[in-house]
């Protein structure tokens, strides 16, 4: 059987070749961790990471308490306060912890995304320098299942079963030698655009109602944040900016990691030519 | 004396794109070629590609021998603006339940483009004609259906996306007098959806121009292309899967170090990575000649979207004979080429690498795979056939 030809269900499975494969993705990984373990730069971004995941959360609701008789009293006042005016703060903090949740998820993807593609570039070192201790021509991988080109033009004496099911059969069956593929940057594609969706947290939602006494109290509402927009328009606005600046860094990120990923698939594709 | 067909579509014109669009534009050819009175509505933008300001001139025009009439656009109302009413509807009385209505799906209605004037004519001239209205999410076709009454069918190119599931939309499909599906999965998901009697919706289909023909060897020779030739067509965004399809095709590049090239026409644009360009040919906006021809000169087509009501990029490509690659999630296209046996499907990408690895191994296979799907084509996708049973829709019901 050439390169060219497919292999049908019933191919032998090349036990040596999959082993070495084994091999060198298992030496990969170990390399990787044991350089993980030791790299400062990587447990400084996981720390970093994990205080994202702390800090995420903002909250509207922080205890209100006081030792001395004055300052417990002030700290109901604040209580009658802030129970009072939830109806105008709470759909504020909300729209920005949506946001901050789908950032921070950004960013943890772009993290997992930064570490695949290292270890892809590992495997493809890891491969070139088999490569180079072994004689005879690279067989094109990187250490992932990878194998010739399949594609042929001409006629192929080769007997397909027939049938949208058969054939379909037959790849359900080859598609359980493929190795497994994460891709990272579809969740990475979700996250930004719920990012995208809460960037602009809005102060100015409509308050309306639906029976006499709704529609009486969201006019006291609208007076109240008319009255109120002095102090908390310029939060929001100044909070909408850092939002803004987020999403553009986020999507220039994720715009770097995909011609990086790009870039390394091309390596793969070319040692996978030799 | 017949009433006049109305087919009411956001845009119409000789350079409006979309599927909806041109299905429309077919459609209304098709019926006009079976004698029957009909006439084209639409607002005088150019489509959903382009900025919602004036393109084309309003009032009376004929394209392709059919009457259309234009009427002013009415710009898109995004957040943080009111829901909005037009004022066809506001002096007509609003629609029982319409306080049920969230917020946010009445928002959605009025951040897309639309024609108050357009809707004030279908109020005025309701008893001299039946309408179409196309496609199901545009305002177009929410308030057109409630002016409409009795005299308003939908055809709605629905798919199984989240909209869909809006009360508005459901309220709309219950309205309507019968909605007009492009496939057996479209009009199974509009019933299952909506919970309708099964003669509500009648699959009517969808129809492709079967005299194209293209010349892949031309094209193949004019962008000196060697090896394996995949295509795709269509609207290159995240609802129509065109990032998954270039993430599958950059790993089972770099997994193969097959030469392949992806070709690609459209007008939209998309952000491709420079080192893409290795199997990437993008040629944007082409003629309808070298589209066919692109189509001709592909090894297999590449279907990843899962939502589509008919495909036509689809059934086009089996006009040349090419077989098809299509996303199983859609039951659309699956179906499609279940029914058809012009190719395979895929569920992740390991079964995208295996499908592309068989197809790509066997030229015998693609012909004969691309000679099941033209076969198919030639059987079903007759716009005359179409058109009759559009009709037939409209008359009987």
């Amino acid at each position: 059987m050439n390169a060219n030809e497919p292999a049908t269900s019933r191919d032998p499975v090349d036990a040596g070749a999959l082993l070495e494969q084994l091999r060198t993705d298992v030496r990969a990984r170990r390399a990787a961790a044991i350089r993980d373990a030791h790299d400062p730069a990587r447990r400084a971004l996981q720390r970093s990471l994990d205080d994202i995941e702390i800090t995420r959360v903002v909250s509207a609701h922080w205890p209100l308490t006081g030792r001395t008789v004055p300052e417990k009293i002030i700290a109901l006042v604040n209580k009658v306060v802030r129970r009072y005016l939830r109806w105008y703060i709470n759909p504020i903090v909300e729209q920005q912890n949506a946001f901050n949740d789908a950032a921070a998820r950004a960013l943890r993807l772009l993290a997992e995304s930064y570490e695949e593609l290292a270890g892809q570039v590992a495997l493809c070192r890891a491969g070139d320098a088999e490569n180079r201790d072994r004689p005879g021509p690279a067989t094109g991988d990187s250490g992932r299942g990878e194998h010739a080109p399949p594609h042929t033009n001409s006629s192929t004496p080769v007997s397909w079963p027939s049938g949208y099911s058969a054939l379909m059969e037959l790849v359900r069956a080859r598609a359980l030698r493929e190795p497994e593929a994460r891709f990272v940057e579809l969740e990475l594609h979700d996250a930004l655009a719920q990012a995208r969706l809460h960037r602009r947290v809005n102060a100015h939602w409509p308050l309306t109602g639906r029976t006499l006494l709704e529609r009486m109290a969201a006019l006291h509402n609208r007076i109240v944040r008319q009255y109120l927009r002095w102090l908390i328009n310029p939060i929001v606005e100044q909070q909408n900016a850092a939002n803004d600046a987020l999403i553009a860094t986020l999507e220039h990120l994720a715009g770097i990691d995909a011609a990086r990923r790009a870039e390394v698939a091309a390596l793969r594709a070319r040692k996978g030519d030799v | 004396m017949r009433d006049t067909i109305t087919i009411v579509v956001p845009w119409f014109g000789p350079d409006t794109a979309g599927g909806a669009e041109t299905q429309a534009r077919q459609l209304a050819v098709a019926i006009h070629a079976l004698g029957e009175p009909i006439e084209v509505w639409a607002s005088n933008g150019r489509d959903s590609f382009s900025a919602p300001d004036p393109y084309y001139a309003t009032g009376p025009d004929v394209v392709d021998g059919v009457a259309v009439r234009r009427f002013p656009i009415t710009p898109p109302r995004p957040a943080p603006h009111h829901p909005y009413v037009p004022p066809a509807v506001l002096h007509r009385g609003l629609p029982a339940g319409w306080l049920a209505f969230p917020d946010h799906e009445l928002r959605l209605l009025a951040s897309l483009a639309s024609s108050d004037e357009l809707l004030e004519a279908v109020a005025a001239e309701r008893n001299q004609r039946r309408f179409i209205f196309v496609p199901y999410p545009f305002p177009t076709s929410f308030w057109g259906t409630l002016l409409a009454g009795e005299r308003g069918y939908l055809l709605p190119c629905l798919h199984d996306e989240p909209y869909a599931r809006y009360t508005t939309y459901r309220w709309m499909f219950h309205h309507t007098r019968r909605a007009l599906a492009n496939s057996p999965a479209e009009r199974a998901l509009a019933l299952r959806l909506y919970n309708l009697p099964p003669e509500r919706v009648v699959m009517a289909g969808e129809g492709i121009d079967l005299t194209s023909r293209g010349d892949g060897a031309v094209f193949r020779q004019r962008h000196g292309l060697a090896g394996p030739v995949l295509r795709y067509a269509g609207r290159r965004d995240a609802a129509k899967n065109f990032p998954l399809l270039l993430m599958y095709l950059r790993e089972y590049w770099a997994r193969r170090g097959t030469p392949l090239k992806l070709v690609l026409t459209g007008r939209d644009t998309a952000e491709i990575p420079p080192p893409l360009g290795a199997i990437v040919l993008d040629l944007g906006d082409v003629s309808l000649q070298e589209r066919h021809d692109a189509y001709a000169a592909a090894d297999v087509f590449i279907q990843p979207s899962i939502h589509e009501s008919f495909s036509i990029v689809l059934m086009e490509s089996w006009l040349q004979g090419v077989p098809a690659l299509v996303n199983a999630h859609c039951d659309v296209t699956r179906e499609a080429v279940e029914a058809s046996g012009g190719g395979l499907s895929f569920d992740g990408f390991r079964e995208f690498a295996a499908a592309l690895d068989i197809l790509l191994a066997d030229s015998s296979l693609r012909r004969e795979l691309g000679e099941r799907g033209r076969a198919w084509v030639l059987e079903h996708c007759r716009w005359e056939d179409v058109a009759r049973r559009t009709v037939a829709a409209l008359r009987d019901g």
